[in-house]
């Protein structure tokens, strides 16, 4: 260990909350498959400030790619990769389950297959599993060790997944967190934490609204948020009183 | 509520709790902000899972793993994710002779150097490596 | 456990075939697993002095295996560039919330559900010897 002054020293995993006017220049063009807005980047520093890391990144991608190991075209293909992959494939997969009782069975089955009948590869890294809330259970994932989650289908973690905070909290407190999170759950429900320590990668399937016959899966699909496939929120019908 | 153990309780691993392992500690609320990636914490992502993958096999992710939890625990507290993912590559593609600590170290420089020329403010921060 | 002498590098040798995806059928475990759906188990209070995937809260707590999720390359020779070999069981554990924290505040029936590899197991009769 080199023990040198890091740069933005002062700055701890909880501070990167401001909000800041300027415009970042980098990667918007292909990165929102969804509607929301651009977020700021994770770092308040000025756009064209280079941090440490960020000169890191670069020196090792260029010697990967001038040693042979990866190229370029390989490195920009996987960013594609994932930027394709966000909640609201995840929304599709929940919405068809929700529709069709033989996928959703599937799906709880084996989804690995059942994501693969519908033109989603999750690769070799990890299995996934489905959860399914129900009237006396409520699901919520999390990775205390790391970070692990079905980036395959839901695109990568949002901060606060990957958050101390949340990691070390939702074991020992899940009502507070979910509270937080503003999920109201009905006094009985039983709350059921995963702590995804190992190789598998959790999916919730949230419970279907009520309101909601006869909805085609794309309307079904707007009401299913990437919180909701965490156990951090529960779909809701517009304008309705959501509580599961 | 349930009762944590402090957040202040030493998380120094070798037999006892590691630095990584969180679980039941008291770290306040969750910030819920979201942000979006800058591109090199896109590429980073993408480095690890190419070279983690089958057709490279430079390393398995249980080592990524290993490498980010050597961190002490001042450091990992702070540390961003994605620079706990570079500083963990790095590491490992010189643990596997994939590339020297010296090439790193002189690309880097070379690397500020044309940034900087370029007009861009470079940060003469060190990394613990 | 120290890391292996490293390759080379990672261009010139390719790494082994992917790990296959966990099967599920038992007929499929190239072991018997030891425990079956809703045994009861304890996780070893053992120190671990390496990379591992079983949390600190964990340790020394009692549950009921839920699922067999079936056979894993092992994360803690992984993570040292080892084949990961004897590939390990992997159960889902359920574990009673009021019996993992000091005070745990939600309900009796609330639970917690975590993958833990057989070789950090034991039936109950072993954990008293």
């Amino acid at each position: 260990m080199s023990g040198g002054k890091r740069d933005h020293g002062d700055h701890s995993h909880d501070d990167h909350g401001h909000n800041h006017g300027h415009d970042h220049d980098h990667d918007h063009g292909h990165s929102h498959s969804h509607a929301d807005a651009p977020h700021p980047p994770q770092r308040d520093h000025d756009a064209d400030d280079m941090s440490a890391y960020e000169v890191l990144e670069e020196a090792v991608r260029s010697l990967l790619v001038e040693k042979g190991v990866l190229t370029n075209a390989e490195i920009a293909g996987q960013v594609d990769l994932m930027d394709s992959r966000s909640p609201a494939l995840g929304a599709k997969v929940i919405a068809k389950a929700w529709a069709d009782p033989a996928y959703k069975k599937h799906l709880l089955a084996d989804t690995r297959a059942a994501l693969s009948d519908v033109g989603i590869d999750i690769g070799t890294l990890a299995d996934f599993r489905t959860v399914e809330n129900t009237p006396k259970v409520h699901n919520v994932i999390v990775c205390t060790l790391c970070s692990c989650y079905p980036k395959l289908l839901l695109g990568i973690p949002p901060a606060w997944y990957k958050s101390l905070a949340y990691r070390s909290r939702v074991v020992i407190d899940p009502r507070s967190v979910l509270d937080e999170f503003g999920v109201r759950l009905k006094p009985a429900v039983e709350v059921r934490v995963h702590d995804a320590t190992a190789d598998l990668r959790y999916l919730v399937l949230p419970m279907r609204p009520k309101d909601t016959e006869g909805w085609s899966e794309e309307k079904l699909a707007a009401i299913v948020t990437r919180d909701s496939m965490v156990g951090t929120a529960v779909p809701a019908v517009p304008g309705a009183a959501a509580a599961e | 509520m349930s009762q944590p153990e402090r957040k202040t309780l030493t998380r120094s691993g070798a037999g006892g709790r590691a630095v990584h392992d969180v679980g039941g500690l008291e770290f306040g609320p969750v910030d819920r902000s979201e942000h979006d990636l800058a591109l090199w914490e896109k590429r980073t992502d993408a480095m690890l899972i190419l070279l983690v993958g089958p057709k490279k096999g430079a390393f398995k992710i249980d080592a990524m793993r290993r490498v980010i939890e050597d961190y002490g625990q001042q450091e990992y507290d702070r540390t961003e994710y994605y620079e706990k993912w570079i500083r963990a590559i790095r590491n490992l593609v010189v643990e596997q002779d994939i590339m020297t600590a010296a090439e790193i170290d002189k690309r880097m420089a070379e690397v500020a150097k044309a940034h900087a020329k370029a007009g861009r403010k470079v940060s003469a921060g060190k990394i613990a490596w | 456990m120290a890391p292996t002498p490293a390759k080379k590098s990672a261009a010139k040798k390719p790494a082994a075939a992917p790990r296959p995806a966990a099967k599920h059928a038992a007929s499929q475990f190239r072991t018997k697993p030891r425990f079956k759906l809703g045994s009861s188990v304890h996780v070893s209070e053992r120190s671990a002095s390496g990379h591992c995937r079983t949390p600190w809260y964990l340790r020394g707590k009692s549950g009921v295996v839920v699922a067999v999720q079936g056979t894993f390359h092992d994360p803690e020779r992984l993570a040292y560039h080892r084949p990961g070999l004897p590939e390990q069981i992997l159960y889902k554990v359920r574990f009673r919330q009021s019996d993992l924290w000091a005070r745990y505040s939600g309900l009796a029936t609330d639970h917690l559900e975590a993958d833990i590899y057989e070789y950090w197991l034991a039936s109950p009769e072993e954990a008293t010897r």
